[in-house]
């Protein structure tokens, strides 16, 4: 099964995604733990500590070492579905692990119908402008 | 030769209200698309919601209750391997699955495009893709569902899409009660929204009817809750007692799935969204003629809707 089109919906694709990740394997924000937490890698050469949720989209920087991932995803997004079952992939049922993959499919739609929206909108601004200099 | 005097500040009213008209044209130009490209995308999520509604639906719950965990560790290497045993299993199960097609999109793309203009158009392959992924799962599930082994157990463990404890006080109401065991005996393939004394009452309830739908449903064709159930809306006073976990609301029907319900002498004559194994004839003896019509018109009209999802959506 070629898994790598599911993207980060998967546990084994975060995974892959830390390129560069400051917290070796021992550590309790270990690359492992994150991804178990639903955290991909979305950070750069100068942010590597930044990861994302794949369900609910948010994204935290400023890890230490001592940090428990699900705690972290809890505090800051208690509203995330995949915190609120709080079990790693492996320990979902597949009817939970359908529920978040649609809750995190729509997510995404969300989020990119209200970018086209918003980029419709600014364009629609730059074609206002231009009508009021060139009355 | 003299003419009439326009005067300037007249002369720059007019064209400040030509300006103004214009700007008033291109914002409510402006509103009108704003509000068909939010229409149709809150229509694709809706089609998408939809969509997952359906798989859940229609996979069966020995397969939804497996641990993801024994699913993946199958390891299915392609998925014609997937489709094999999704074949299979079709033919021996009544729960059938639509096989996605074997269009295999990268989810990804959504990043790459996102400064296109027709993000929407780019987002519906991504459904496409992410639902026929998840179709693509389905049929590695339900190969685990198949699979002799510890998964078995599992698979024995749950037989019900409900997790509360509804199956365990079913099957102790069912051993510790001495009534005919002929009708307790249907009960266990009649619908779990049915409270477990319901046989012992007086009145007249739709248990009654047992020789119309009990042997319809014989428990060893489905686990599950059969297509077909007979309910009665509760009397005036009576009192609804849910004996499977949370309190029940009389009035809202079983289930959220799509249902058709026919009043008929017997009581409620509720169809769910499964394949009718076969039908008694004396369920038309059952319909007077109005409700009869009726249901013609509800015919029609789900047939109209069929025809207009199979038109639109892609198959
Ligand atoms: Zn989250």
């Amino acid at each position: 099964m070629d898994y790598s089109k599911f993207g980060n919906m998967m546990e084994r694709n975060r995974i892959e995604s830390f390129k560069k990740w400051p917290f070796d394997d021992k550590k309790a924000c270990s690359v492992k733990k994150m991804a178990e937490a639903g955290f991909y890698w979305s950070g750069n050469e100068r942010e590597p500590d930044t990861v994302t949720c794949f369900v609910c989209n948010k994204t935290l920087d400023g890890w230490e070492p001592t940090d428990d991932p699900w705690k972290e995803h809890a505090k800051h997004a208690p509203q995330c579905n995949f915190v609120k079952y709080g079990r790693k992939e492996a320990d979902l049922t597949v009817q939970e692990f359908i529920n978040v993959f649609s809750v995190a499919v729509k997510a995404r739609m969300d989020k990119h119908f209200n970018k086209t929206l918003e980029d419709f909108r600014k364009c629609a601004e730059k074609e206002k402008e231009k009508l009021l200099l060139g009355k | 030769m003299p003419r009439t005097k326009v005067s300037k500040s007249t002369k720059r009213f007019r064209e400040a209200s030509s300006c103004e008209e214009k700007l008033r044209e291109f914002e409510a130009s402006f509103d009108g698309y704003m509000h068909a490209l939010e229409m149709k995308a809150k229509s694709q999520i809706e089609s998408i919601e939809e969509k997952f509604y359906m798989l859940l639906m229609r996979t069966d719950s020995s397969v939804l209750n497996l641990r993801m965990g024994d699913v993946l560790a199958l390891n299915l290497k392609t998925l014609e391997d997937c489709k094999k045993y999704s074949n299979t299993l079709a033919a021996s199960s009544t729960s059938g699955t639509k096989q996605g097609s074997n269009k295999q999109l990268n989810p990804n793309d959504e990043e790459d495009s996102t400064n296109s203009g027709s993000a929407i158009g780019v987002s519906t392959s991504i459904l496409t893709a992410y639902s026929q992924s998840s179709l693509k799962q389905q049929q590695q599930q339900q190969q685990r569902g198949r699979t002799p082994g510890p998964l078995s157990s599992a698979r024995a463990r749950r037989p019900r899409r409900s997790r509360s404890v509804c199956d365990e006080i079913h099957a102790s109401a069912i051993k510790s009660t001495t009534s005919s065991s002929s009708i307790m005996d249907t009960r266990i393939s009649r619908s779990k929204m049915r409270t477990p004394t319901a046989s012992r009452s007086k009145a007249f309830s739709a248990d009654r009817s047992s020789q119309i739908c009990g042997q319809q449903f014989p428990s060893s064709t489905s686990v599950q809750s059969p297509a077909a159930a007979f309910l009665r809306w509760p009397k005036p006073g009576e009192v609804v007692l849910s004996k499977c976990g949370s309190p029940v609301v009389a009035h809202v029907m079983p289930d959220k799935y799509a249902n058709v319900n026919i009043p008929t002498k017997n009581g409620i004559f509720s169809l769910r969204p499964k394949k009718l194994e076969e039908l008694k004839t004396d369920i038309i003896e059952a319909i007077d003629s109005d409700t009869l019509n009726q249901i013609r018109t509800l015919h029609d009209n789900l047939n109209l809707i069929m025809k207009m999802a199979d038109g639109s959506l892609p198959k």
